[in-house]
């Protein structure tokens, strides 16, 4: 009896194990297969040019701009915007307070909200409604913004990335010991001198770990910009707020199911969807790679 | 000599559970008040009342008042920021905060944007907890290096660089060795000098050596109040006398 | 006459800068549903017309929507003559992906979120994590690639598929999407049963899969129920990876050897060349909108599972 006990205890271990080793190989898969067709078609060509030839030769150098754009004006938007939001949350507000709560519940309710929903209401609010209302307003009824243009793009991906920041800025200010918070107010310090001079500088990493992963997400995020400011081929930069602009993991999309000659423009779809693979991996990676740094200086003490 | 500060039936709780009850106390202009009694008798609470810290905690209720060289310190429009400098905490752990010592030094004079000769109140304050002579080359280390007892005398420095009028210590020595209790309580009888100085201790031989007046709290009441030689040798009340002579603690 | 406590008394420019910095920070919180708010305010409000305007009735109404359009056919064909917009196609095909990925990734990810929390050393467990996270952090338009470009040929190639693209290559690519979710809260779920449970059994004889099986894995099940209503939650709403590899065929078939099309996949397939303000506009956002709801709902059933099973733990530790 002893023996079948321990016998289908080592064959439940290892189907668990097993398990693991699948989701690990998974990702492995992905990653060594578009590695290996991606890494050959990569030069210093492919990340400054243009693309030529109908996207069968050529770099991807605006979509590469384009995205590191659009995620620029998103940070600037979602992080003072997220870090101010969990202060709150946790410096300032009392925790018990219904607010606390129904911020919270929301916090969770966006994280689910589909990405595709993201860009309808960046259609229906930002383009139709602020964009159509600043050009009635400013622009005497010209079509300027109330178009999908990278302002909106950003915007669209600030509110879909917030909860990220949000949250890893709220364990960031955990990982603060109370006694420090203790010491500053004997010390004579208001609230806002508190966060200010103890609770932020020992944050840092941590904010900084949660507007990398945000700034991850929003590289790799498709549908919320189809219809906010993507395009497929455009022949200038973005440089204007209401400009529209390319973007590598639309460029993927459009690449890989509108293609008119599938096996011509392969060679680079690989490529360009290893160099959206190896940006995000990157940027990921380094979170990953900060947060463990903070819990196991927190776990020594 | 005066009292510089005075509760006169102060209660405090903590939502519903009762932590102080009808506390009337004084402290007297440059004196070493001892506050002695068993764990859990509100004396933490107690010192906590003294600059508001208490606030901190969501559901803390007082009743009574406590008077600041005669203003009531809970009146709506005190300004909690400048009570808290007057009257300086030093708690029971030492918590230097991450920088250098004499960063951690410049946490008051930052906090209130004062223009005093900095250097020389660095210097003043560290003599005066008697760690001058320690640290004065080390100025730019880590406070994290100094060992438990340098780390507390540094709090306490830390605590002076605010220039307050009152010190509030919650059991300061409590988990350092001999020789730093030392230094500490002699530091304390040097500053009584220049301030007023509220001591909260779990050890009864040290409100024994430098207290001036001890008073007992039991289970969130005051017991007895009295200069230390006459609680220690002649107290008026039972109680005092079993938790004095050791029969409880 | 001065008293010397008059020092004490509150400046006022001090109290105003507080008080901004104050609300400063509150606003933002606020913000926060705000945006919530207004995200389901504007995608409700340009479907609305599909509930209130005659127009809109000519072609299409709530009701005829879910009925069988031609022929006693249900058929989604907005963009023909005669539009027909029939639902029971697209949840049909939003059903069908789901539960293919669930089947997959439930398994796979409760599995391992039992190993990673009840079996593994210290160090395995710091391996686990990551890898899982790096998971969640692929962009789904590059796993939608890779089930389209390389899945499919696999698959195909392995059993003969007549569709390349069809439920069981986009519910592979799913899978991978909602592994990382459900491992997560799986994961959370049982690392926070306290280790006295575990101590308990032990010291009773039981060895380490029979706590974690009698003990740990019932303890926590509120958790790990949480985490397949989210896991279903990211399926439903998932867009890009069941756009690229479905095989966007708006069919009503249950065979899941089929090409098929999903709610999410239809708005972005379709809104690109959507006529702003027509029927088939508003419908579109009514899509939108009937997801936006029932993500927060099973986001709401997820959330309030999780909250039991906290509940339950601390009733239990406290008896």
């Amino acid at each position: 009896m002893r023996r079948w006990i321990k016998f289908v205890g080592l064959a439940f271990t290892s189907l668990t194990g097993l398990a693991c080793l699948i989701i690990v190989a998974m990702l492995a898969i992905i990653l060594g297969n578009i590695a290996v067709h991606g890494w050959p078609r990569l030069s210093w060509e492919f990340i400054t040019g243009q693309p030529r030839a109908g996207m069968t030769a050529g770099g991807i150098f605006p979509a590469i701009f384009g995205t590191a754009a659009l995620v620029l004006l998103m940070t600037l938007a979602v992080v003072p915007l997220g870090v101010a939001a969990a202060i709150y949350l946790h410096e300032y507000a009392w925790q018990g307070s219904k607010l606390v709560h129904v911020v919270r519940l929301a916090l969770a309710n966006l994280a689910g909200v589909p990405a595709i929903v993201f860009g309808l209401f960046g259609l229906g609010f930002c383009i139709k409604f602020v964009g159509a209302g600043m050009d009635r307003a400013f622009f005497g009824g010209a079509l300027a913004f109330g178009q999908p243009c990278i302002l909106w793009a950003a915007l669209t991906l600030a509110v879909l990335t917030l909860p990220t920041v949000v949250v890893a800025t709220e364990e960031a200010l955990r990982a603060v010991p109370r006694s420090y918070r203790e010491v500053a107010y004997a010390a004579g310090a208001t609230r806002w001198q508190v966060v200010r001079y103890v609770v932020l500088p020992q944050s840092v990493s941590g904010i900084l770990t949660g507007t990398i992963l945000a700034v991850s997400r929003g590289a790799g995020e498709v549908a919320p910009i189809m219809f906010t400011g993507a395009a497929y081929y455009l022949p200038y930069l973005p440089v204007k707020l209401n400009d529209q602009f390319m973007e590598l993991g639309y460029h993927i999309y459009v690449l890989t199911t509108q293609s008119p000659d599938v096996e011509a423009t392969k060679p680079i779809l690989y490529a360009t969807v290893f160099v959206l693979l190896v940006l995000t991996f990157a940027l990921n990676l380094t979170a990953v790679l900060i947060r463990s740094r903070i819990r196991r200086r927190l776990r020594a003490g | 000599m005066s009292a510089i500060l005075e509760a006169r039936d102060f209660s405090a709780w903590y939502r519903d559970h009762p932590a102080l009850c009808d506390i009337t106390l004084e402290a007297l202009d440059h004196e070493i008040l001892g506050i002695i009694g068993p764990a859990s008798s509100g004396k933490t609470t107690f010192l906590r009342s003294l600059n508001r810290l208490n606030a901190l905690l969501s559901g803390f209720r007082v009743e009574g008042t406590i008077r600041f060289r005669g203003v009531d310190i809970y009146r709506e429009d005190v300004d909690v920021a400048v009570l808290r400098r007057k009257l300086g905490m030093v708690f029971a752990v030492p918590v230097p905060l991450p920088g250098s010592i004499y960063e951690n030094l410049l946490l008051g004079p930052r906090l209130n944007k004062t223009k005093t000769d900095t250097d020389a109140l660095v210097e003043k304050s560290l003599r005066a907890a008697y760690l001058w002579e320690e640290v004065k080359d080390r100025l730019p280390q880590s406070a994290f290096a100094l060992s438990g007892g340098q780390q507390q005398r540094l709090c306490l420095a830390r605590t002076l660089m605010l220039e307050p009028e009152v010190l509030l210590l919650d059991e300061p020595c409590s988990g350092l060795d001999p020789i730093s209790t030392a230094k500490i309580e002699e530091a304390l009888v040097e500053l009584k000098r220049e301030l007023t100085i509220i001591l909260v201790t779990n050890n009864v031989m040290q409100a024994s050596r430098v207290a001036d007046r001890t008073a007992f709290f039991l289970q969130g009441r005051l017991i007895e109040c009295g200069a230390t030689q006459q609680i220690f040798v002649n107290p008026r009340e039972q109680e005092t006398h079993e938790y004095v002579s050791g029969r409880f603690g | 006459m001065d008293r010397p406590g008059d020092e004490l008394l509150l400046k006022g420019r001090r109290r105003i800068v507080e008080t901004l910095l104050e609300t400063a920070v509150r606003s933002s919180a606020v913000l926060v549903i705000a945006a919530l708010v207004l995200i389901f305010v504007f995608v409700a409000k340009e479907a609305l017309p599909l509930l209130t305007s005659g127009d809109v009735h000519k072609e299409v109404t709530p009701w005829t929507m879910l009925r069988q359009q031609q022929d006693g056919e249900f058929v989604w064909q907005p963009v023909s003559e005669k539009p027909k917009y029939s639902l029971p196609p697209l949840l049909v095909g939003t059903l069908k992906v789901s539960v293919v990925a669930l089947l997959i990734a439930i398994p796979l990810a409760i599995l391992a979120a039992i190993f990673t929390s009840e079996f593994a050393p210290q160090q395995l467990r710091e391996l686990v994590k990551p890898v899982v996270e790096l998971l969640a952090g692929i962009p789904s338009v590059v796993i939608g690639f890779f089930a389209l470009m390389v899945v499919a040929t696999w698959l195909q190639d392995a059993f003969g598929f007549i569709f390349r693209l069809n439920a069981i290559t986009a519910g592979i690519g799913l899978s991978l999407a909602v592994i990382p979710i459900v491992f997560t809260v799986a994961e959370d779920a049982l690392s926070a049963v306290p280790q006295t449970f575990r101590d308990g059994s032990l010291a009773l004889g039981a060895n380490r899969w029979q706590t974690a099986w009698r003990v740990v894995l019932p303890a926590a099940t509120p958790g790990v129920f949480a985490a397949c209503v989210l896991g279903f939650g990211r399926a439903v709403g998932e867009t890009m990876i069941v756009l690229m590899a479905s095989g966007n065929a708006a069919v009503m078939s249950f065979d899941p050897r089929e090409s098929f099309r999903s709610f999410s996949a239809t708005i972005a397939a379709e809104l690109g060349e959507v006529v702003y303000g027509s029927p088939h506009y508003h419908v579109l956002f009514f899509i939108g909108a009937f997801l936006f709801v029932i993500t927060f709902l099973l986001n709401l059933a997820g959330h309030w599972y999780v909250g039991r099973l906290r509940a339950r733990l601390e009733g239990k530790l406290k008896a």
